[in-house]
């Protein structure tokens, strides 16, 4: 008798689970985005007999019950914690938790795709700005501050070596000195403006222009956020906070969007509600932006081929520039920017990337 | 489809489940049939035709032989029956790897058909096979088509077996018995499977994957990708095998055991009789016992029959040479068993056969996984400290990484674990905190894969907005 309880307990508890999941699954309303992965999420396919008779329709629908899945977010947070807690692995979807951050593990050094990048990167400054002083730096991933242990490392030393020989006819500034875990926010993988002040002034004074003034520079907070990683491995940490910047150089300063052609101010305080706060510092991703500086030197320019950590500390290179514009060819061909870039009198280069835009194929257009 | 997706768990099945026991028992073929058919229609569209063609054929050849039964008729019906399905088989599967090794011989140029393999083709062709040949040798033919086509395309078993003969099935497909009893086992199995599959064979093919990923693997790098996919295709393979069983259960039927603790053999010959157990007794059954099997003759007559059943087993697996060396690979052992040491065998203690018997096994999975046979000597060489370092900061990381879900995974293909419990259960108090913890310990073993599903449809932008 009572095994016929515990079988008929089992046998309609089982289905009675999947028939509720069936039933919540269909009548809760989809989701456009996913706020926590930072995506669009996806929808139901359009039934169509030629991409039902070519399969595409059921992979799409399989993507799609798996995006608006009930409960997304938290079984998500279910895997990581059974993934990291249970079955002890050090690490899901490549993150993972140390000092109470969350940090990715480095790749692993990909010498060809290091030394094309620097190539194509110096080949297009050329086109544009042959006579110009040109400088690059590295930012380096925040894993490089963590001290050695378990998490494999990425090979720094051979890294350097192809990047100056790419770079080769460009300064090398080195900021690697000035960075600490604290200069990057816990839950995401860029650097912290308000803590990078210094590393500005390094790359100004490398460059042969003044760096920030003492005391010039007001730090104002705006928003509490998670960042990027915790999308990926959403498991409870402690939330960081946009913090930036302000002077009367910086809040005086316009950016223009060659994109959308609109003119607006360095921080965008739209975007703090978008789907990535950061993007909070010149607009986030963005082909070209040229930030005007009307107390800057006639003539004197300052154009930095970067990735996103150049969005933040962009307005804190604007020196005594007239202008700094910022380069990004990953949304713009490279051969394409003499026809909207035009060279000044007094023009210095700066590449600033990370060590892992430079370490992947095929990132540049 | 998949069984370890949201779109089975949670739509085909439960829709499947309450259809089925809501119709009278006299339905349930056709919905069984139709259901499946549809199953197989949402991953191969255009191949279901293919499936259905399959089918007819094995039906009306079934009819034929019966009917002509002991004359010419029926000789030339079961002929027609292999060479169509064989046929089907060796253009779908195999045509390209006979061409591309044709051109290579001789130099030439024939192009390749290219043609995408249609999923479960080696398990329903050969359910097919084994239906008419068994119809040939005396069994009665299947009159009800619905009956017959719910058999070969049922949807527990129809992507990755166990191959269920008609023999095994037949009084199942009108006489099933139902009960809470059998449906409960069926939940067990089912749920078990799944998380052999997404939380065991998936996490160790990262691993594999990762290892593949390393320019120059170390020795330690090469023996985690060695027992990795070791473990990956026994969790993947007999997972699924028992999310079939689990599902036949709830539907009323009883399939074939397909593994039985594998890695615990003592010889190779112990390993086919616990590995893919269907397999190995249908080629048993259909290949090996026409040849003649063991009550030839001569040894060398012995030899060439195991030969033949080894090299058609590793070209059932896949259509390449590294599949076929691989088959000959483990026909070479059985026979140096049956004809080198026979009975000897067994007075070498178990302490020492049943590890060399697993190095045996993990080298030929190493050749099974290699894209090729280079790739595999190289693999070989790596674990084997040819000319490669101990270890490394990523390969020791890779260990740390997946040091306890290696040592689980050791433990659960073992029998270890079920043993424990049942004697953990002779007592009363355990047994009955067992019994009230199994459902909901059931229902988080759904959740927690659930839950990796989930997180694995999460193909961040490579870069995360850099």
């Amino acid at each position: 008798m009572k095994k016929n309880i515990k079988d008929t307990v089992t046998a309609v508890g089982f289905v009675a689970v999947l028939v509720l999941v069936l039933i919540i699954n269909i009548a809760l309303p989809d989701d456009d985005v996913s706020e926590a992965e930072r995506r669009p999420l996806e929808q139901l396919p359009k039934l169509e007999a030629e991409s039902v008779l070519e399969g595409d329709y059921f992979e799409e629908l399989e993507d799609y019950a798996l995006d608006q899945f009930v409960l997304r977010d938290p079984l998500r947070t279910v895997k990581s914690a059974v993934r990291l807690g249970v079955f002890r692995q050090l690490e899901n979807n490549d993150l993972f938790i140390r000092d109470g951050g969350i940090f990715k593990l480095s790749s692993q050094l990909n010498t060809e795709a290091v030394s094309a990048n620097c190539g194509k990167l110096m080949a297009a400054a050329q086109s544009v700005w042959p006579e110009a002083d040109m400088y690059y730096t590295i930012v380096p991933e925040k894993n490089a501050c963590l001290p050695d242990g378990v998490y494999p490392g990425f090979d720094r030393a051979t890294f350097g070596q192809v990047v100056s020989e790419g770079f080769a006819g460009a300064r090398k500034i080195d900021i690697s000195d000035l960075l600490t875990l604290d200069d990057y926010y816990l839950t995401d993988p860029h650097w912290r403006q308000e803590n990078i002040v210094d590393v500005a002034d390094r790359i100004l004074e490398a460059m042969g222009s003044p760096a920030n003034e003492p005391g010039s520079l007001t730090e104002q907070s705006a928003i509490e956020f998670y960042g990027t990683y915790h999308g990926q491995l959403p498991l409870p940490v402690k939330k960081d906070v946009i913090r930036y910047m302000t002077s009367e150089k910086i809040d005086t300063a316009t950016a223009y969007n060659y994109e959308t052609g609109r003119t607006g101010g360095v921080y965008n305080e739209a975007k703090l509600s978008a789907m990535d706060p950061y993007d909070f510092y010149l607009e986030g991703a963005c082909a070209l932006l040229r930030v005007e500086n009307p107390s800057g030197q006639e003539g004197k320019e300052l154009v930095v081929f970067r990735d996103s950590f150049g969005s933040s500390i962009a307005p804190l290179l604007l020196s005594d520039y007239s202008a700094v514009t910022l380069v990004d060819i990953r949304y713009v061909m490279a051969s394409l920017l003499g026809e909207y870039l035009t060279p000044a009198a007094d023009t210095d280069v700066l590449f600033l990337f990370s060590e892992t835009i430079l370490n992947n194929n095929g990132v540049f257009r | 489809m998949l069984f370890s997706g949201v779109s089975f768990l949670f739509g085909f099945l439960p829709i499947v489940l309450l259809l089925y026991y809501a119709l009278p028992k006299r339905w349930r073929n056709l919905l069984l049939f139709a259901a499946s058919l549809f199953f197989y229609f949402w991953g191969e569209p255009l191949y279901s035709l293919l499936m259905l063609g399959s089918i007819i054929s094995g039906y009306v050849h079934g009819l034929l032989i019966e009917k002509y039964r002991g004359g010419k008729g029926a000789k030339i019906a079961i002929v027609s029956s292999l060479v169509l399905s064989l046929g089907a088989l060796g253009v779908f599967k195999y045509a390209d790897f006979f061409v591309d090794s044709f051109n290579a011989v001789f130099g030439l140029s024939v192009p390749l058909l290219r043609l995408a393999l249609p999923l479960g083709i080696s398990f329903y062709t050969f359910q097919i096979l084994s239906y008419t040949i068994d119809v040939y040798r005396g069994t009665a033919a299947q009159r009800d088509f619905v009956a017959f086509g719910a058999y070969i395309s049922m949807f527990p078993q129809l992507v990755a077996g166990p191959i269920v003969r008609y023999s095994d099935i037949e009084h199942q497909l009108f006489d099933r018995q139902y009960s809470m009893s059998q449906f409960a086992l069926g939940v067990r199995r089912f749920i078990a499977g799944l998380s052999k599959k997404i939380i065991f064979a998936n996490t160790f093919a990262e691993l594999t994957a990762a290892v593949a990923a390393m320019e120059q693997p170390d020795v330690l790098a090469s023996w985690l990708g060695a027992i990795g996919f070791t473990l990956q295709i026994y969790f993947d393979f007999s997972g699924y095998s028992d999310m079939a069983r689990g599902l036949g259960s709830m539907l009323g039927f009883e399939f074939p055991q397909n593994f039985n603790y594998p890695y615990l053999s003592a010889s190779v010959s112990e390993f086919w009789r616990r590995w893919h157990m269907t397999l190995g007794t249908w080629f048993r059954d259909y290949v090996y016992f026409p040849l003649g099997g063991s009550r030839v003759d001569s040894k060398w007559r012995l030899a060439f029959n195991l030969a033949v059943v080894w090299a058609l087993t590793g070209l059932w697996h896949g259509a390449s040479w590294s599949f076929v060396v691989w088959g000959v690979y483990f026909g070479a052992f059985i026979i140096a068993e049956k004809l080198l040491l026979g009975k000897r065998i067994e007075k070498i203690t178990k302490w020492v056969r049943v590890p060399l018997t697993l190095l045996i096994v993990i080298v030929g999975f190493v050749i099974f996984n290699a894209p090729t046979l280079t790739d595999a000597g190289q693999q070989l060489a790596g674990m084997f400290a040819i000319g490669t370092p101990g270890a490394s900061e990523r390969s020791v990381f890779e260990l740390c990484d997946y040091g306890f879900m290696l040592a689980l995974g050791i433990l659960f293909a073992t029998p270890l674990p079920t043993a424990l419990l049942e004697r953990a259960r002779r007592n009363a108090v355990v047994d009955k905190i067992v019994d009230i913890v199994e459902f909901p310990a059931l229902i988080i073993m759904l959740v927690v894969c659930t839950a990796y599903l989930v997180d694995g449809s999460f193909n961040p932008f490579l870069y995360f907005r850099f």
